[in-house]
């Protein structure tokens, strides 16, 4: 029986040193696979030792903890470093344990995942501490080696790994228990299932937690509206607008927003800062029973972490007026996800009404707890931005409007949002539960004109589009260990539950700001309760199926507040005026209720060691927009069906995967300039194929790299759109490469001199259009560079290197800009014109 | 080298994925495309003829000038539509049954669809209808089934002739006759006095076909808009009575070319009704 999942980092290093190799101590933290049954832990094959990031050594020893997901195959799948001695430290360590080999634990005998805690030695040529049971001093530690920030000693060589602690580098009043909870690392539930650390993440620049989606395979973003708008997204033949078709996490909480006024699923990640995000987590297509609302296209998961001991105090300025500050405070030795951070932005804007600015805090801490763990995060966030809108390409090319003109109309909007989100985790004798309750308010209000004047000749056609809501929820699981087919199964339950209360309205508005008209004005509950159930079987040593059942029920209650009105007619000059405003009761309360159930079944069948092949099925939904149901109505569902048929590879230095798809919806939405939201239009499918790959041989060096071609068309028709036509907007072929080379250069002043110096290339091509035409190619490569001294640290950041003229979104639909002239009722092409080349400069300090 | 191969596999998968789609359309394009559309004009009186109006008046025109503004077409039906159909088509056939089956809802005029715009010729001009058939500016459009059109008129005129317009939308001299009476009239219209129910200077629902009248065409490429004038129409109801010598007290006074400008009168009246009437302006399309 598995004796204690609760250590300490000293007991760790008591083994540790009674070990004398490199790595030291493990210790099994909690088994994916658990049964029960008598566990083995994993045992280390090869060690090879790590490499000291100067090339120099200390005199004394120097150790890293990390945590290492260990493959039911004896590979190291990931590592975490658990207490930061700095980058270079964190980089050696990181590499040296990717290298390692061990026989995989094992659950009576068969081999599963493990998560184990582990510390790497950097060995130094002096063995005197060893004789010494004191802790060294901090100071000690400071004069033997700047980056000595763990100096240890063996305490007791026969010590059991479970007895009380004293965590690194601190002395024996500031003794301190340690308890880590074994977290979940579910096994991919397809072959293209991935995710980016800090390394990838930190590889290129990038200045807001949403831009961070551009090193997720597949992804392509853009930000039409606005600097504090949320990012429009493209994955895998999807033109995710605002969210609608994919679903995200951070921290633990959605970020998805249910009936949006703008868009169904609206998600706003503004409020997360790039630094914090320790990983992103990619989950394609809707495999996993977890995955709920809005995994049409699949789920991204984003956890938040900050490692750099001590206090970050960073100031940041460059073109076009940006100013940003960055605060951040880590404890020394404390969980990297237990931190603090703060942010001040503002940027005039690469030309007119483009200015924008943001604030926002985020907290987490993470407190051991009864036989558990207790995380609780919150952020608070405000963001106000202004929009240049769109642009007729033929004015542009013409040379009626500058590249960075706009046609003058007032638009943009402000943002908010806050929340708290609490989770405990906890771990069994054969068991592992988590419950997380979340709360959130949010804010957004537009203000956004797509048509001119083409609806409204004399006031203009300007919207104001105000949703405010507040989201109370939770999630929770719980997972055992049974014999089924096998005595290696496990069986997991799991809830979801989250209610919504809504108010939201969208107004015509004049130049002067007065209300002319309202279109909607509602308030909307929203409740969506899930359960499901997940069974893991392994009828073969090289066979493991996962299948599982989620069962929605969603239930709608809408007060539609807006004024009586007669749909127009007679005089509207095309179809879009109809659908602007379609007939209204008038204070009618609706109710809709409706179940949606989605099997979900992955086979992942092991072909040589490293190498998986796997199949997947799911079937997902999308929840309509509630304004839309009517009275009593069954809640229609967008009803999604994903499959996968993929290659999974992974070594120490390479992660990759191939994969092939398609993912058919029973209906669809697509964007309509005229009314400012998706409309429904017919059934579609996307069918494609993706490459990913994370490559690190070396600790200095990391490359990601990607490339997803899809090809989306619909298989319905209606009176607007062809069956076996292409869903317009949405990009056929998607690349990205993410570079990084991070050495140590020199030590000057007994401190490392290191750089970080990255690049990233994005590519998005073919691009359909609306009417048989054609969007521009996008190519873009970004820089950054940061030389770095200890606590101090010079960066520049390049976006867009070779000031490539590209259009951030691109449109084709009715328009009329010039009140003036004739109004064109015909389509044509509108764009918003992306940024131009932007280098920031960045000074950092840090103080342990 | 590990990458590399991965890349190669890579590449395939997707080529094979994309090959292997339950589509079997190979369409290459989202659904229409834009086109391009020429526009002209044609007349359809031979207005050097005399012609007989419903109240009996010969008619010969000698002057007809008209301000055109922007052009529409639109997918809705036209307002009294009568679809050309071949009669020996099965089409025809499944017409005819279908509406003794369930009898069709005409349009009328108050609740006109337009539909989803179809085309448009932007560029405002001045006619001359004796001068024959005139090519307008292009225009554009996008591909698919298109019913109906929208006429306006500019005002203030605009292009090369717009002085003979005198500031009016519409201007026509001739001669009618009834008998032993002859009128030398002059017949005019401003912008004011042609606006529909909607308070707008246009026509809206006129036919669209393949020829002038019939409605309902699919557009499916570049061609040419042919709009189709019939002043003729607009003299269709104008009693000429009401201005000749002997009327009302209140009858005009003709010049002193003895030419009456009928403005203001019922027979003007007459004619501000036959300008409006959509069958005056007619549309066709040709690839």
């Amino acid at each position: 029986m598995l004796p204690c999942r609760a250590l300490t980092i000293a007991a760790l290093l008591k083994r540790a040193w009674c070990s004398r190799i490199p790595l030291v101590a493990i210790v099994t933290l909690w088994p994916l696979a658990a049964n029960g049954h008598e566990l083995d832990k994993p045992v280390p094959l090869e060690e090879p030792p790590p490499t000291w990031p100067s090339g120099v050594r200390a005199e004394h020893d120097v150790v890293v903890p990390v945590i290492l997901t260990i493959s039911s195959e004896g590979l190291v799948t990931e590592v975490e470093v658990e207490v930061s001695l700095g980058a270079d430290f964190d980089e050696a360590a990181i590499a040296a344990a990717k290298r390692w080999t061990f026989t995989p634990a094992r659950n009576e005998g068969v081999p599963v995942s493990a998560k184990v805690r582990a510390v790497v030695r950097f060995r130094g040529e002096s063995k005197g501490p060893l004789d010494s049971d004191a802790p060294v001093a901090p100071h000690e530690r400071e004069q033997g080696n700047a980056k000595s920030a763990a100096t240890t000693k063996r305490t007791d060589t026969t010590s059991s790994p479970v007895e009380p602690v004293t965590p690194l580098g601190h002395g024996e009043d500031e003794h301190q228990e340690v308890r880590v909870i074994g977290e979940r690392t579910t096994p991919p539930r397809s072959a293209s299932e991935t995710t980016r650390g800090q390394d990838v993440i930190q590889a290129a620049p990038h200045r807001t937690g949403g831009d961070l989606l551009q090193v997720v395979p597949g992804v392509f973003i853009t930000q039409h509206s606005g600097q504090g708008k949320a990012y429009q997204v493209f994955y895998r033949g999807f033109d995710a607008v605002h969210g609608q078709d994919l679903e995200f996490w951070v921290g633990g909480a959605p970020v998805n927003e249910v009936s949006n006024i703008h868009g169904q699923g609206y998600a706003d990640l503004h409020f997360v800062m790039p630094e914090v995000v320790s990983r992103i987590t990619v989950l394609p297509g809707n495999y996993s029973p977890e995955q709920g609302d809005f995994a049409v296209a699949g789920t991204i998961r984003y956890d938040l972490g900050y490692r750099e001991p001590g206090i970050t105090a960073k100031g940041t300025t460059g073109s076009f007026g940006e100013r940003r500050i960055f605060l951040a405070y880590h404890r020394e030795n404390a969980a990297p996800g237990s931190f603090a951070a703060f942010e001040a932005q503002s940027t005039d804007g690469f030309g007119p009404s483009r200015a924008a600015s943001r604030t926002s805090a985020i907290a987490q801490q993470v407190f051991p707890l009864g036989d558990g763990q207790l995380r609780v995060l919150a952020t608070g966030y405000a963001g106000k931005f202004d929009s240049p809108g769109v642009v007729s390409l033929r004015d542009l090319e013409s040379g009626r409007i500058s590249r960075f003109g706009t046609y003058g109309v007032d638009q943009g909007g402000f943002s908010s949002r806050y929340q708290l989100v609490t989770e405990y985790r906890g771990v069994g004798e054969n068991s592992d539960w988590a419950i997380t309750p979340y709360f959130a308010q949010r804010g957004l209000e537009l203000k956004q004109n797509y048509t001119g004047y083409l609806l409204d000749p004399t006031n203009g056609d300007t919207t104001q589009l105000i949703n405010e809501s507040t989201t109370l929820g939770l999630t929770g699981h719980f997972r055992r260990a049974i014999h089924w087919l096998s005595e290696h199964d496990s069986i997991e339950a799991g809830v979801s539950a989250r209610n919504d209360w809504i108010n939201q309205s969208q107004r015509n508005i004049g130049s002067n700001q007065k209300v002319l008209d309202t279109i909607v004005d509602a308030k909307i509950r929203a409740m969506d309760a899930a359960g499901w159930l997940d069974l893991a079987v392994v009828p073969l040593s090289w066979v493991k199926v996962r299948a599982g059942l989620r069962v929605d029920g969603l239930a709608y209650n809408v007060q539609d507040n807006t004024p009586a009105t007669e749909s127009r007619s007679g005089s509207d000059p095309n179809a879009f005026a109809r659908t602007l405003r379609p007939p209204s009761p008038g204070g009618q309360a609706r109710t809709a209720m409706g179940t949606h159930f989605g099997p979900r079944m992955t086979i992942d069948g092991t072909v040589v060691r490293g190498t998986h092949v796997m199949l997947s099925y799911g079937e997902g939904f999308r929840s309509p927009q509630a304004r839309s149901l009517g009275n009593g109505e069954k809640t229609p569902f967008t009803t999604v069906r994903s499959m996968e048929a993929g290659l999974r590879y992974t070594t120490a230095t390479l992660n990759a995967s191939v994969s092939a798809f398609r993912t058919t919806l029973n209906n669809d939405l697509v964007f309509d300039a005229a009314t400012t939201r998706n409309e429904p239009v017919p059934a579609s499918e996307r069918v494609g194929g993706a490459l990913e790959f994370v490559i690190k041989p070396v600790p200095w060096f990391v490359s990601s790299g990607s490339g997803t071609y899809t090809r989306a068309t619909f298989t319905q028709s209606d009176s607007q759109y062809q069956a076996g036509d292409k869903l317009p907007y949405v990009p056929q072929l998607i690349i990205r490469q993410d570079l990084a080379f991070t050495p140590t250069i020199a030590h000057y002043l007994s401190r490392p001199f290191t750089g970080r110096f990255g690049a990233s290339l994005t590519g998005m091509f073919d691009r359909p259009q609306p009417y048989g035409q054609q969007g521009h190619d996008v190519f873009l490569v970004d820089l950054v560079a940061e030389l770095r001294l200890k606590e101090l640290a010079v960066g520049l950041d390049v976006f867009n290197l070779l000031d490539a003229h590209w259009y951030d979104s691109e449109f084709t639909y009715s328009a009329n800009w010039n009140p003036g002239a004739a109004a064109r009722l015909v389509p044509e092409r509108y764009v918003t014109v992306g940024a131009p080349r932007t280098v920031l400069g960045t000074l950092s300090l840090f103080v342990d | 080298m590990k990458s590399g191969y991965l890349t190669k596999i890579g590449i395939l998968v997707a080529l094979c994925a994309a090959g292997c789609s339950s589509s079997s359309s190979d369409s290459s394009g989202t659904t229409g495309q834009i086109i391009a559309l020429k526009t002209r004009t044609e007349v359809k009186d031979d207005l050097t003829q005399a012609k007989t109006n419903a109240l009996g008046w010969s008619i010969t025109i000698s002057e007809a000038y008209l301000s055109v503004g922007p052009l529409y077409y639109f997918a809705g039906d036209p307002v009294l539509s009568q679809r050309h159909m071949d009669k020996s088509s099965l089409q025809y056939a499944w017409a005819m049954v279908s509406d003794w089956l369930v009898r069709p809802a005409h349009a009328h005029p108050g609740h006109y669809i337009a539909g989803a715009a179809m085309g448009q010729m932007l560029t405002p001009t001045t006619l001359d209808l004796l001068g024959g058939s005139v090519n307008l500016a292009d225009g554009d459009g996008v591909t698919g089934s298109t019913n109906s059109a929208k006429f306006t008129w500019q005002s203030p005129p605009q292009g090369d002739l717009a002085p003979a317009l005198e500031g009016h939308v519409v201007l026509t001299k001739g001669v009618a006759t009834k008998g032993a009476t002859t009128i030398h009239f002059i017949a005019k219209a401003d912008e004011p006095e042609v606006h529909d129910g909607d308070d707008k200077a246009e026509v809206a629902g006129c036919a669209f076909g393949t020829t002038a009248g019939a409605s309902g065409v699919n557009m499916d490429g570049n061609g040419t808009v042919t709009l189709t004038l019939s002043p003729s129409v607009w003299f269709d109801e104008v009693d000429f009575a009401y201005v000749a010598p002997g009327a009302d007290a209140g009858a005009p006074t003709p010049d002193a070319n003895g030419v009456v400008d009928i403005a203001g009168t019922l027979a003007w009246e007459g004619f501000i009704r036959g300008v409006k009437k959509g069958t005056g302006y007619e549309f066709s399309y040709t690839k």
